[in-house]
């Protein structure tokens, strides 16, 4: 059942005057959405994750420069380095200008220990990898270098060719697979001949046609 | 100047004309929210993003007359109240095999001041309140509420059934004598 509102009391209650709003702040509120709004916090949250995201993306990225862009600061430039030949020369301009040590410069701890023992204390580093020979790859011979003018030695190898010998193909004749498919003995043929066949008439099933026999 | 070269001028975004708009049914507004929602706070809440939202469509709204504003701004301001309320309260706690629909009179609220009667309703629980206003004051079907709130009809008959009969109590409570027809 439904009831039809009380317009009277709705009016009453909606008339009903209430000095304790604060009209001038409400309004600053409505004209200030953004800081009034509840409810938005999801939408904030989600706007500071994209951007952390962003952030983060743009970090992680190499560095990519643009041709056009000019850099902040010029490098002194680098003599070209020398990429070596295929060649077992070594190029002299590598010993143009050997690389000088300073006599008296101040040796390492390790070094210095190395001078007045007289032994090296072995270094290792646990972040190198260890080349450990597998157990499952049998080690090859070292192939012994040989100078194109040696003369050639003569030796002896026993080269064992396996070839298969063909095979006697059988030709199966026609004969014998048609004895497969339909067998070897030629069976009787067992259907009904039609002259077996008899009139419905005969066997009394058929219905007679009292009509006809009408005179 | 009258309300329909208000809106005009609140369409343009005359932040003058706005304020005069929300002047003049800012108070009425809080009135109504203030018996949908919990507090005061939450009542004010619900009038800041209304006329928020009352100024955003305000674009599509076709002025009729004043009565035809009066509803359309208050049925947004009902619609943000439903909104939070059904954000925050459960409206299917209450079982709905209660008492059969009787037929029920407000004339004994007649009688009564009305801020009374406004404070009888804000001591409602918040089920029994929304259904009351919605369907007693407002004049909504059980059907509509029922929509509005994402419950089933029988729930909506069921709150209002119950919401009458703890109006009546509270009422007996304050020394009015119930009446029901």
């Amino acid at each position: 059942m439904q009831h039809k509102p009380d317009e009277q009391i709705r009016q009453r209650l909606e008339d009903l005057s209430d000095d304790s709003l604060d009209l001038e702040r409400v309004w600053k509120r409505i004209e200030e959405p953004k800081a009034s709004k509840k409810g938005y916090w999801p939408l904030q949250v989600g706007m500071a994750a994209v951007l952390g995201v962003l952030v983060g993306y743009f970090i992680h990225q190499p560095a990519e420069q643009p041709a056009s862009a000019k850099p902040a600061a010029t490098l002194a430039q680098k003599p070209s380095a020398v990429t070596p030949e295929r060649t077992n020369v070594i190029p002299e301009t590598l010993y143009a200008n050997p690389p000088q040590l300073p006599e008296n410069a101040p040796l390492p701890e390790q070094a210095q220990v190395t001078e007045k023992t007289g032994t090296e204390i072995p270094v290792t580093l646990d972040s190198l990898p260890v080349i450990q020979p597998s157990p499952f790859i049998q080690p090859t011979d070292v192939p012994v270098i040989v100078q194109k003018n040696q003369p050639i030695e003569s030796f002896e190898a026993t080269v064992t060719l396996t070839i298969p010998e063909p095979k006697q193909e059988t030709q199966l004749r026609k004969k014998s697979i048609l004895a497969r498919i339909f067998g070897s003995e030629k069976k009787s043929d067992q259907r009904p001949q039609w002259q077996e066949f008899k009139s419905p008439a005969a066997l009394g099933k058929a219905k007679v046609d009292s009509l006809k026999r009408r005179p | 100047m009258n309300l329909s070269d208000l809106l005009a001028r609140c369409r343009v975004q005359d932040v003058k004309a706005q304020r005069l708009v929300y002047e003049r049914y800012a108070g009425r507004l809080f009135r109504v929210a203030q018996r949908y929602m919990k507090d005061r706070m939450e009542a004010e809440d619900m009038l800041v993003s209304a006329f928020q939202r009352i100024f955003e469509h305000l674009k599509k709204f076709e002025y009729k007359d004043e009565a035809a504003t009066w509803v359309w701004m208050k049925t947004i301001l009902v619609n943000q109240c439903l909104m939070e309320l059904r954000r925050s309260a459960n409206f299917t706690m209450v079982p709905e095999n209660e008492a059969p629909d009787q037929p029920f009179t407000y004339s004994i609220l007649d009688e009564i001041a009305a801020e009374t009667i406004q404070k009888v309703i804000m001591e409602l629980p918040i089920g029994y309140r929304t259904v009351f206003n919605l369907v007693a004051l407002e004049g909504y079907t059980h059907t509509e509420v029922a929509k509005q709130l994402q419950i089933s009809e029988g729930t909506s008959k069921s709150q209002l059934n119950k919401a009458r009969q703890l109006l009546q109590k509270k009422l007996q409570a304050l020394g009015y004598a119930a009446q029901t027809r």
